[in-house]
């Protein structure tokens, strides 16, 4: 079903894995570097908040930096998977650390009354941080290959897309004409408080008040200076993304409402330049079942249970038909594969072993 | 017919409610849950809005009706009303209709500069999402309500606890002015459990379910919304069934995997309903059975499973 083998991927530098929350990006992200990594490659992996017991099962801890967490068996020796995690909360803290101007700095940010509510929201730094790790990664002459998983729960598209929010900010100096007149307020009382901005800012005040406003003023200076630091952590990198370095996988469910999400992703895609190498369409039946399952559809009155297992073979059958036929021409992935659902969760090594069989790159086809 | 247990989740209770959000883990189908109450309810004679936020919309499919833009769905005199929002959305519902300061949003937010300033102020647009919701369920007292049950499909579990911990967050950072008010009257509006509820929904395999109790566990002592269930969704439960299946022989890789996922089922639901009895939870569980392939738009006969399954 498909028209590049999975081969193909080894000529790549970078793999990054996108998909809806739950579809199991961090399960397909461990298998295809597992099964990477029994080629002999070295393999670094880069998981952005992944599901935590998933993380444990694997020995991820946040706060630690690269480590070696698995290593195929009958690889000689060199193939191994290295994996570091990502908790944007712990990020921001490391970024405001190490770009703040002075430790007295970092401290005014870390206990500003904003700061809890920033650092749980504001998407940028975390995607600021892989994106740096990411290149730190691919510098990295120890890795032959770099696999990131990308966060769930939120539009996956926001790590590449979060950091223009905050360049855009930056690039039209919003900081010096809107906010920092409200900030010098705060020093100079109220009367040279509208004197640039005045429409805009009272404006605003009017819906948060000018107390709150201060605040905010005062939070979003403080956080300029890291905000420079964070931009140049992840300058050029994606560049990098663009490029034929770099393979965009999708990974997908059958149903219909996971497709949708794919369809979504690989348009934005498209529409931002970024390669789209693959899709993986997970948690599928596996041959064995859906061959059974093709020998029981003659049945007269089959038993409810098998036919909502019928239904569900149909449902992937035309799930990834009208995923075909929709992604015609240039948004056509090259490489489709079918990864069959596990019986298990894959906490143990043997189980992440037997899933990483799905990304068999010995087989053409 | 069914007996239901002391745990039972039950739809006159639901129904009380003006505001009910469904959550939980990427993929264990808040959007199906989220759509199919919102059918019942409507089905029950409530007239209700349903709400969604994903920039594809997931919820259009599942319904026999169009999706209106936020702005309109004041005005549509139907018993189920969806609407997808967006942050630009709520602003401006936000500040237009319910501060009545439309000028204000046309001069001031639909600046480009200033857009990019609102972006970066943390917490504003979950503000603004709130109040919004908050307006549908209890507009100011001069307007005439238009919904007696709104259903929001929300974000999945982290993002929705950000988001509902966010007027807490606003109030004790120390902040003053109008909007502080507003946000008081939102966050007592979400912890008032006869108003404001949450549901979660999860599946029968252990990672996910111990993902969804930990969570649960989390929403009830941060006390910023009550919960009220966990749904556990596409589950194969019937003894009867179960018993019948044995007696198949003909295709036994397939009915293996069945028994398979029977077994399982029964021990996720078993594990979470003693794990809420336990740490004394007061959520309800309710199983949803495995439906093979969702109709789209969903039909009479899927909905009728959902609402027997619910106690009266």
């Amino acid at each position: 079903m498909t028209l590049h083998s999975i081969r193909h991927l080894l000529n790549k530098k970078v793999l990054i894995l996108l998909g809806a929350g739950g579809v199991g990006k961090t399960s397909c992200s461990l298998g295809l570097a597992l099964s990477i990594a029994q080629t002999g490659a070295r393999v670094g992996l880069i998981s952005i908040d992944p599901a935590k017991r998933l993380a444990a099962a694997i020995g991820l801890r946040s706060g630690e930096g690269l480590k070696e967490i698995l290593r195929p068996e009958g690889s000689q020796g060199r193939g191994k998977v290295f994996a570091t995690m990502l908790e944007p909360q712990e990020v921001f803290d490391e970024m405001v650390r190490r770009h703040a101007k002075s430790e007295k700095a970092a401290e005014r940010i870390l206990c500003h009354p904003l700061y809890e509510a920033a650092s749980r929201r504001l998407a940028g730094p975390a995607e600021y941080m892989a994106l740096a790790r990411l290149r730190d990664m691919i510098n990295n002459p120890e890795l032959d290959m770099v696999i990131v998983d990308t966060p769930p729960d939120q539009q996956a598209l926001d790590f590449l897309s979060k950091p223009d929010i905050l360049a855009s900010f930056r690039e039209n100096k919003v900081m010096h004409w809107l906010v920092l007149p409200i900030h010098m307020a705060g020093k100079f009382g109220a009367s040279r408080l509208f004197s640039v901005s005045e429409k805009l800012m009272g404006g605003l005040a009017r819906i948060t008040g000018i107390e709150a406003l201060k605040k905010m003023a005062e939070f979003l200076m403080l956080l300029e200076q890291v905000i420079d630091g964070f931009h140049k952590a992840s300058e050029g990198i994606l560049e990098t993304l663009r490029s034929q370095k770099t393979a965009f996988l999708l990974v997908s469910a059958c149903h219909s409402t996971s497709l949708r999400t794919a369809r979504h992703l690989a348009t934005q895609l498209h529409r931002q330049k970024y390669p789209l190498a693959g899709i993986f369409f997970n948690r599928c039946l596996p041959d064995d079942i859906r061959a059974s399952l093709k020998r029981t559809e003659k049945q007269a009155n089959p038993h409810p249970w098998l036919k909502s297992l019928q239904q569900r073979r149909k449902m992937e059958d035309e799930g990834i038909e009208s995923f075909l036929s929709w992604s015609s021409g240039s948004m056509r992935p090259g490489l489709l594969l079918r990864i069959p659902e596990q019986q298990d969760c894959i906490h143990s090594r043997e189980a992440l072993c037997a899933f990483s069989a799905a990304f068999n790159l010995d087989v053409q086809n | 017919m069914n007996t239901f247990s002391d745990t039972a989740i039950s739809r006159t209770k639901l129904w009380s409610h003006r505001l009910i959000m469904v959550s939980g883990k990427g993929g264990t189908g808040k959007s199906l849950v989220a759509a199919s109450l919102a059918c019942l309810a409507a089905k029950s004679g409530l007239r209700v809005l349903l709400v969604g936020s994903s920039s594809s919309e997931q919820l259009a499919p599942l319904l026999p009706i169009q999706s209106t833009k936020s702005s309109q769905a004041s005005s549509a005199r139907q018993s189920l009303t969806l609407v997808n929002l967006s942050p630009e959305d709520c602003m401006r519902g936000f500040i237009e209709d319910h501060l009545k300061m439309k000028q204000l949003y046309q001069k001031i937010f639909r600046h480009r500069v200033m857009r990019s300033f609102t972006e970066a102020i943390p917490g504003l647009d979950e503000i603004m999402l709130l109040g919004w919701l908050h307006n549908k369920c209890k507009p100011p007292s001069s307007d005439p309500r238009e919904f007696d049950l709104v259903i929001f499909d929300a974000p999945a579990s982290g993002h929705f606890f950000g988001l509902i911990g966010t007027p807490s967050a606003v109030l004790s950072s120390g902040l003053t002015g109008p909007m502080i008010g507003e946000i008081r009257n939102i966050q007592s509006f979400l912890q008032d459990p006869q108003q404001s509820c949450c549901l979660l929904v999860s599946l029968p395999e252990s990672l996910v379910s111990s993902e969804t109790l930990d969570f649960a566990k989390k929403i009830t002592e941060s006390g910023h919304i009550s919960l009220k269930g966990i749904l556990l969704n596409r589950c194969l439960l019937s003894e009867t069934l179960s018993a019948q299946l044995r007696q198949l022989k003909e295709e036994p890789t397939v009915i293996r995997y069945l028994e398979r996922r029977y077994q399982q089922s029964i021990k996720e639901q078993k594990h979470l309903q003693s794990e809420l009895e336990m740490s004394a939870l007061p959520a309800g569980l309710l199983t949803l059975p495995e439906s093979g392939q969702i109709p789209e738009p969903l039909t009479p006969e899927f909905l009728d499973v959902f609402w027997e399954s619910l106690a009266p």
